[in-house]
């Protein structure tokens, strides 16, 4: 078991090598870079609307800043990379050692749970909210199956600890949160059908749990409350559901994030048929159902695995049209990312897998080189699977980079004095936004939705007073140093920026700055104010 | 309706009317099995409906095993 766990470890350390390179940040994707300012603007009480989880963020922020002095390279990852990785491995196996008590290839749940393709994709992107209260997830399932034991119920101590638990998944993502109640749901009601339990007492307790999880998160609800509807019913069309269903039934039932490897919002790759094994090797175990006395557990989680595949293909077929009905329901619209189902099939498989490879070591022998053969020929397989993440080619928070000296050179001078900037075609992630140097996009203060109508807007008289009305002193062509903005179906091209530039020299009214940055890379106007 | 669905709906019938969760199992297994070369060689169509074959094998297997340990105790 030592051994088993030497190799994971490794194959971890490799994986997630990138992130402890403390000279670079991994703002990437969704995951933002705060310069010191932006942490000391951050107030408190935060005034609504917020997002769930901005509470952790501003608090975490303003601790690593203004209590430890640590810099945004640090703070993001003792904050939030580092205990998603910790989480993700002690949920893992807690959830391991509730459901595959003296299973040899137990071990694997923690490497299936945290290095497959989606979360490998969903940490890739940023999304560290939504990526801790995943790692949670197996944590919360496993503690509430452990509610149903009478032991529990009376432990008022535990139900209050559970509560917390909850608690903080709901803070770090409702979403994932109301998945993982779900799942333990469909788990539960199949277990109680199957051993003819009675499902009052158990319900009664996951109330209170719930409810005790619900008055934890007041804190975020109720400021929020009034804004819900404006905030969050945008979205509630089939068109847009059908727009974010990504994944087809094979990526469900192989468990391969649809955008995987590159993370391309949009960009589905062709199945690959290698990951195809995995649903073989996880379906196997219903062959197993009379050998095995932990064998009821397979049929609830075999039906886990099946439902997620169903929902998180979304409106793709089969019956994707189900899908497309579920979207109608009040609340709906926060699932409109089917993908979030994949979490279901996760967990199915976690279980289903090991216990197939313990079936298959009974049959064939239960001595010791015929195990480490079985479980360094899944390693191997699993390896091959995820190959770009050992291999280093993923993007995004995998390819940490260093606040380009650009951009440093550029803030120092923006902030000498109170002065906004105007960013075309968009903001760069490391430029200085702060209250006394806004930086805009043209849809801010010109209504313009992309830079073709923002430059036609330059060519009316109004451009120029709007601009600087609003104290806007510099226009700035960005350098895209993360190529996430010059784009030319998914790929980076930075024509537009030369067509941008060269379109910005003909207004009389923009004059071009060159000392700030001699390099060329971001192009800075300054706006006449006559 | 396929000539694939047609042939899907007659091994269905048939494992209904075998009741063998093992059978339909097997089913399965052996759909994903098949869809495996089908995706490697770019047969796309084919490959997805046999995944959902697959699927829906499963869960006759699982509703299977339901019924057949609901009478067992």
């Amino acid at each position: 078991m030592k051994y088993a766990f030497f190799l994971i470890g490794i194959i971890l350390f490799i994986i997630f090598l990138p992130w402890l390179d403390f000279s670079k940040t991994l703002s990437a994707g969704d995951w933002p870079y705060l310069y010191p300012q932006n942490i000391k603007a951050f107030s408190f009480p935060l005034s609504p609307p917020f997002l769930w989880v901005e509470t952790y963020y501003d608090l975490t922020a303003k601790l690593g800043l203004q209590v430890f002095h640590l810099p945004w390279e640090v703070i993001e990852r003792l904050f939030w990379f580092f205990p998603f990785l910790a989480l993700s491995v002690y949920s893992s196996w807690v959830f391991a050692k509730r459901f595959l008590k003296n299973n040899p290839f137990a071990s694997l749940c923690i490497l299936i749970f945290t290095t497959n393709t989606y979360i490998l994709m969903m940490t890739g992107g940023g999304q560290m909210g939504v990526a801790i209260a995943y790692a949670l997830a197996p944590l919360v399932f496993s503690s509430l199956f452990n509610m149903l034991e009478v032991a529990y119920q009376k432990n008022l101590k535990k139900l209050g600890l559970l509560a917390l638990l909850l608690g903080v998944q709901l803070m770090f993502d409702p979403r994932i949160f109301l998945i993982t109640i779900f799942s333990f749901f469909i788990v539960f009601f199949i277990y109680s059908f199957m051993q003819k339990k009675s499902v009052f007492v158990p319900l009664k307790f996951g109330a209170i749990v719930f409810l005790g999880a619900l008055l934890l998160n007041l804190f975020w609800i109720f400021p929020n409350l009034f804004f819900f509807q404006s905030e969050y019913a945008i979205v509630n069309s089939a068109i847009t559901v059908t727009f974010y269903s990504f994944a087809n039934f094979s990526n469900a039932i192989g468990l391969l994030q649809p955008n995987w490897p590159e993370n391309l919002f949009g960009k589905v790759y062709f199945m690959r048929p290698e990951f195809l094994f995995l649903p073989v090797l996880a379906f196997s175990s219903l062959f197993f159902l009379s050998k095995l006395k932990k064998g009821q557990m397979i049929i609830p989680f075999a039906m886990l695995g099946l439902v997620g595949i169903f929902l998180s293909k979304g409106t793709n077929p089969p019956f994707g049209e189900l899908y497309l009905v579920f979207s109608k329901l009040p609340g709906s619209t926060l699932f409109r990312d089917p993908t979030k189902f994949y979490i279901l099939i996760i967990l199915s498989y976690m279980l289903l897998i090991p216990l197939s490879l313990e079936m298959i070591l009974q049959k064939v022998s239960k001595s010791r080189p015929i195990f480490s053969i079985l479980y360094s020929l899944f390693l191997l397989f699993w390896l091959f699977t995820i190959r770009q993440a050992a291999w280093h080619q993923l993007t995004g928070t995998f390819m940490p980079q260093a606040v380009p000296t650009q951009y440093k050179i550029l803030n120092n001078f923006l902030e000498k004095k109170p002065q906004a900037t105007l960013w075309i075609p968009s903001y760069q992630r490391f430029g200085i936004n702060t209250k006394q140097n806004p930086a805009y996009e043209g849809s801010q203060i010109l209504d313009a939705t992309n830079s073709a109508q923002l430059l036609s807007i330059f060519k009316t008289p109004k451009a120029q007073k709007t601009l600087v009305e609003n104290n806007v002193a510099y226009i700035i062509v960005p350098f895209d140093s993360r190529h996430e903005i010059y784009l030319n179906d998914n790929k980076y091209d930075p024509t537009s920026k030369f067509d941008i530039i060269a379109k910005l020299k003909t207004f009389s009214w923009l004059e071009e700055v060159t000392e700030v940055d001699p390099s060329k890379k971001i192009i800075i106007f300054a706006v006449k104010k006559e | 309706m396929k000539i694939q669905d047609i042939l899907f709906l007659i091994i269905l019938a048939v494992l209904v009317w075998k009741k063998s969760s093992k059978l339909a199992t097997a089913a399965g297994l052996i759909s994903l099995f098949a869809s495996i070369p089908l995706f490697f060689l770019w047969v796309f169509f084919s490959a997805e409906r046999l995944t959902w074959y697959a699927a829906g094998f499963f869960v006759l297997a699982i509703i299977f095993a339901i019924l057949k340990l609901r009478t067992e105790k």
